[in-house]
Protein backbone atom coordinates (compact mmCIF):
# COMPACT_ATOMS: atom_id res chain seq x y z
CA UNK A 1 0.00 0.00 0.00
CA UNK A 2 1.17 3.54 -0.73
CA UNK A 3 1.23 6.34 1.88
CA UNK A 4 -1.84 7.84 0.19
CA UNK A 5 -3.66 4.51 0.49
CA UNK A 6 -2.84 4.29 4.20
CA UNK A 7 -4.08 7.84 4.74
CA UNK A 8 -7.26 7.28 2.78
CA UNK A 9 -7.97 4.00 4.58
CA UNK A 10 -7.30 5.50 8.03
CA UNK A 11 -9.60 8.46 7.41
CA UNK A 12 -12.36 6.01 6.51
CA UNK A 13 -11.92 3.48 9.32
CA UNK A 14 -11.30 6.06 12.08
CA UNK A 15 -13.68 8.70 10.78
CA UNK A 16 -11.06 11.36 11.49
CA UNK A 17 -9.91 14.22 9.28
CA UNK A 18 -6.79 13.85 7.16
CA UNK A 19 -4.98 16.67 8.95
CA UNK A 20 -5.59 15.04 12.33
CA UNK A 21 -4.21 11.71 11.13
CA UNK A 22 -1.20 13.43 9.53
CA UNK A 23 -0.47 15.28 12.79
CA UNK A 24 -0.62 11.99 14.72
CA UNK A 25 1.60 10.28 12.13
CA UNK A 26 4.18 13.04 12.41
CA UNK A 27 4.23 12.78 16.19
CA UNK A 28 4.50 8.96 16.18
CA UNK A 29 7.19 9.06 13.50
CA UNK A 30 9.24 11.68 15.31
CA UNK A 31 8.98 9.79 18.61
CA UNK A 32 10.21 6.62 16.89
CA UNK A 33 13.07 8.41 15.13
CA UNK A 34 14.13 10.04 18.37
CA UNK A 35 14.02 6.71 20.23
CA UNK A 36 16.10 4.99 17.54
CA UNK A 37 18.66 7.78 17.63
CA UNK A 38 18.94 7.60 21.44
CA UNK A 39 19.38 3.80 21.28
CA UNK A 40 22.01 4.23 18.56
CA UNK A 41 23.87 6.71 20.78
CA UNK A 42 23.68 4.20 23.64
CA UNK A 43 25.02 1.37 21.48
CA UNK A 44 27.85 3.60 20.22
CA UNK A 45 28.76 4.33 23.83
CA UNK A 46 27.93 8.03 23.53
CA UNK A 47 25.52 7.88 26.48
CA UNK A 48 25.37 5.61 29.52
CA UNK A 49 22.80 2.88 30.10
CA UNK A 50 21.23 4.93 32.87
CA UNK A 51 20.88 7.92 30.58
CA UNK A 52 19.39 5.72 27.84
CA UNK A 53 16.87 4.24 30.30
CA UNK A 54 15.87 7.72 31.39
CA UNK A 55 15.43 8.83 27.78
CA UNK A 56 13.59 5.86 26.21
CA UNK A 57 12.66 3.51 29.05
CA UNK A 58 13.95 0.18 30.35
CA UNK A 59 11.98 -1.93 27.82
CA UNK A 60 13.68 -0.44 24.77
CA UNK A 61 17.12 -0.44 26.35
CA UNK A 62 16.55 -4.06 27.42
CA UNK A 63 15.62 -4.99 23.86
CA UNK A 64 18.74 -3.30 22.49
CA UNK A 65 20.86 -5.14 25.08
CA UNK A 66 19.25 -8.44 24.11
CA UNK A 67 20.00 -7.82 20.41
CA UNK A 68 23.63 -7.08 21.18
CA UNK A 69 23.90 -10.16 23.42
CA UNK A 70 22.40 -12.30 20.63
CA UNK A 71 24.91 -11.03 18.09
CA UNK A 72 27.85 -11.52 20.46
CA UNK A 73 26.68 -15.06 21.29
CA UNK A 74 26.37 -15.84 17.58
CA UNK A 75 29.83 -14.53 16.83
CA UNK A 76 31.39 -16.39 19.74
CA UNK A 77 29.83 -19.60 18.40
CA UNK A 78 30.68 -18.82 14.77
CA UNK A 79 34.36 -18.13 15.41
CA UNK A 80 35.00 -21.33 17.38
CA UNK A 81 36.91 -24.22 15.82
CA UNK B 1 22.32 -33.59 20.89
CA UNK B 2 23.51 -34.11 17.32
CA UNK B 3 26.64 -32.68 15.73
CA UNK B 4 26.50 -29.18 14.27
CA UNK B 5 26.68 -30.42 10.70
CA UNK B 6 22.91 -30.43 10.90
CA UNK B 7 20.67 -27.44 11.51
CA UNK B 8 16.99 -26.64 11.50
CA UNK B 9 16.10 -23.41 9.68
CA UNK B 10 13.36 -20.94 10.46
CA UNK B 11 12.08 -18.64 7.70
CA UNK B 12 14.08 -15.56 8.74
CA UNK B 13 17.64 -16.59 7.82
CA UNK B 14 16.42 -18.24 4.59
CA UNK B 15 14.69 -15.04 3.46
CA UNK B 16 17.29 -12.59 4.75
CA UNK B 17 20.27 -14.43 3.28
CA UNK B 18 18.42 -14.77 -0.03
CA UNK B 19 17.72 -11.03 -0.04
CA UNK B 20 21.47 -10.36 0.00
CA UNK B 21 22.20 -13.14 -2.57
CA UNK B 22 23.94 -15.33 -0.01
CA UNK B 23 21.56 -18.22 0.44
CA UNK B 24 24.17 -20.71 -0.81
CA UNK B 25 26.02 -20.11 2.46
CA UNK B 26 23.45 -22.38 4.09
CA UNK B 27 25.30 -25.21 2.32
CA UNK B 28 27.85 -25.08 5.14
CA UNK B 29 25.49 -27.51 6.87
CA UNK B 30 25.42 -31.02 5.42
CA UNK B 31 21.79 -31.30 6.34
CA UNK B 32 19.32 -28.45 6.69
CA UNK B 33 15.92 -29.44 8.03
CA UNK B 34 12.97 -27.21 7.22
CA UNK B 35 9.53 -27.95 8.69
CA UNK B 36 6.56 -27.86 6.37
CA UNK B 37 5.24 -24.64 7.98
CA UNK B 38 8.50 -22.82 7.20
CA UNK B 39 8.37 -24.10 3.62
CA UNK B 40 4.82 -22.69 3.43
CA UNK B 41 6.00 -19.30 4.80
CA UNK B 42 8.87 -19.07 2.31
CA UNK B 43 8.51 -20.91 -1.01
CA UNK B 44 4.82 -21.64 -0.44
CA UNK B 45 4.09 -17.93 0.04
CA UNK B 46 6.32 -17.12 -2.97
CA UNK B 47 8.66 -15.06 -0.82
CA UNK B 48 11.49 -17.08 -2.34
CA UNK B 49 11.39 -19.23 -5.51
CA UNK B 50 11.34 -22.97 -4.76
CA UNK B 51 14.05 -23.34 -7.44
CA UNK B 52 16.42 -21.32 -5.25
CA UNK B 53 15.70 -23.46 -2.20
CA UNK B 54 16.30 -26.52 -4.37
CA UNK B 55 19.93 -25.38 -4.84
CA UNK B 56 20.56 -26.10 -1.16
CA UNK B 57 21.93 -29.62 -1.40
CA UNK B 58 21.18 -30.68 2.16
CA UNK B 59 17.70 -29.21 2.44
CA UNK B 60 15.00 -31.60 3.56
CA UNK B 61 11.39 -30.63 4.25
CA UNK B 62 9.92 -32.38 7.27
CA UNK B 63 6.25 -32.95 8.01
CA UNK B 64 5.42 -32.66 11.69
CA UNK B 65 2.71 -34.82 13.26
CA UNK B 66 0.01 -32.39 14.49
CA UNK B 67 -0.86 -34.37 17.64
CA UNK B 68 2.77 -34.54 18.79
CA UNK B 69 3.27 -30.87 17.95
CA UNK B 70 0.23 -29.80 19.98
CA UNK B 71 1.46 -31.73 22.99
CA UNK B 72 4.93 -30.21 22.59
CA UNK B 73 3.49 -26.65 22.41
CA UNK B 74 1.47 -27.18 25.57
CA UNK B 75 4.33 -28.82 27.42
CA UNK B 76 6.80 -25.99 26.71
CA UNK B 77 4.32 -23.08 26.61
CA UNK B 78 5.05 -22.08 23.03
CA UNK B 79 1.57 -20.78 22.23
CA UNK B 80 2.81 -17.23 21.49
CA UNK B 81 5.10 -18.36 18.67
CA UNK B 82 4.14 -18.69 15.00
CA UNK B 83 3.53 -22.05 13.33
CA UNK B 84 6.93 -22.23 11.62
CA UNK B 85 8.76 -21.29 14.80
CA UNK B 86 6.94 -23.92 16.85
CA UNK B 87 7.65 -26.59 14.24
CA UNK B 88 11.33 -25.62 14.14
CA UNK B 89 11.68 -26.07 17.90
CA UNK B 90 9.78 -29.35 17.76
CA UNK B 91 12.02 -30.66 14.97
CA UNK B 92 15.15 -29.75 16.92
CA UNK B 93 13.96 -31.67 19.95
CA UNK B 94 12.40 -34.57 18.07
CA UNK B 95 15.35 -35.13 15.71
CA UNK B 96 18.06 -34.32 18.23
CA UNK B 97 19.36 -31.29 16.33
CA UNK B 98 21.27 -28.84 18.52
CA UNK B 99 21.29 -25.84 16.19
CA UNK B 100 18.39 -23.63 15.13
CA UNK B 101 18.82 -20.85 12.58
CA UNK B 102 16.48 -18.02 13.55
CA UNK B 103 16.44 -14.22 13.54
CA UNK B 104 13.62 -13.90 16.06
CA UNK B 105 14.43 -12.91 19.64
CA UNK B 106 11.39 -14.68 21.12
CA UNK B 107 12.39 -17.90 19.34
CA UNK B 108 15.96 -17.47 20.58
CA UNK B 109 14.67 -17.28 24.15
CA UNK B 110 12.52 -20.38 23.70
CA UNK B 111 15.36 -22.29 22.01
CA UNK B 112 17.78 -21.57 24.85
CA UNK B 113 15.16 -22.68 27.36
CA UNK B 114 14.99 -25.99 25.49
CA UNK B 115 18.78 -26.41 25.35
CA UNK B 116 19.00 -25.58 21.62
CA UNK B 117 21.61 -23.15 20.29
CA UNK B 118 20.02 -20.37 18.26
CA UNK B 119 22.05 -18.68 15.52
CA UNK B 120 20.93 -15.73 13.42
CA UNK B 121 21.78 -14.54 9.93
CA UNK B 122 24.73 -12.50 11.20
CA UNK B 123 26.10 -15.61 12.89
CA UNK B 124 25.73 -17.63 9.69
CA UNK B 125 27.81 -15.05 7.79
CA UNK B 126 30.50 -15.05 10.47
CA UNK B 127 30.53 -18.86 10.45
CA UNK B 128 30.99 -18.73 6.68
CA UNK B 129 33.97 -16.44 7.23
CA UNK B 130 35.42 -18.73 9.93
CA UNK B 131 35.11 -21.75 7.60
CA UNK B 132 36.85 -19.90 4.77
CA UNK B 133 33.78 -19.60 2.55
CA UNK B 134 33.97 -15.79 2.73
CA UNK B 135 36.92 -13.41 2.98
CA UNK B 136 36.98 -10.79 5.72
CA UNK B 137 36.05 -8.15 3.17
CA UNK B 138 33.12 -10.24 1.90
CA UNK B 139 31.93 -10.97 5.45
CA UNK B 140 31.99 -7.25 6.28
CA UNK B 141 30.15 -6.40 3.06
CA UNK B 142 27.45 -9.02 3.61
CA UNK B 143 26.99 -8.07 7.28
CA UNK B 144 26.38 -4.48 6.23
CA UNK B 145 24.09 -5.66 3.41
CA UNK B 146 21.91 -7.44 5.99
CA UNK B 147 21.21 -4.04 7.51
CA UNK B 148 20.55 -2.05 4.34
CA UNK B 149 19.48 -4.62 1.73
CA UNK B 150 17.47 -7.21 3.64
CA UNK B 151 14.22 -7.08 5.59
CA UNK B 152 16.01 -8.12 8.81
CA UNK B 153 15.56 -5.49 11.49
CA UNK B 154 19.07 -4.76 12.67
CA UNK B 155 20.60 -1.38 13.39
CA UNK B 156 23.88 -0.15 11.85
CA UNK B 157 25.36 0.02 15.35
CA UNK B 158 24.74 -3.69 15.99
CA UNK B 159 26.27 -4.59 12.62
CA UNK B 160 29.34 -2.54 13.47
CA UNK B 161 29.61 -4.31 16.85
CA UNK B 162 29.64 -7.61 14.91
CA UNK B 163 32.25 -6.35 12.45
CA UNK B 164 34.53 -5.15 15.26
CA UNK B 165 34.51 -8.71 16.64
CA UNK B 166 35.94 -9.99 13.34
CA UNK B 167 38.83 -7.53 13.16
Amino acid sequence: MSITDYLSSLTQVTDQKEEHILAQALEIGLRQMWREEMLARYLRGDISREEAIELVGIEWVGLADEQVDAVLEDIHWALKQ
Amino acid sequence: MGAETIAVADAGPILHLNEIDLIELLNIWNQLLVPKAVWAETAGAQRIPATILATLKGLTVRQVTPENLEQFIRQFHLEALHAGERECLYLCKNEDVSLLLTDDLAVRRAAKRLGIRPVGSLGVIVRGYRLGKLSLLEARTYLRALQHASSLFVTPEIVEIAIRQLE
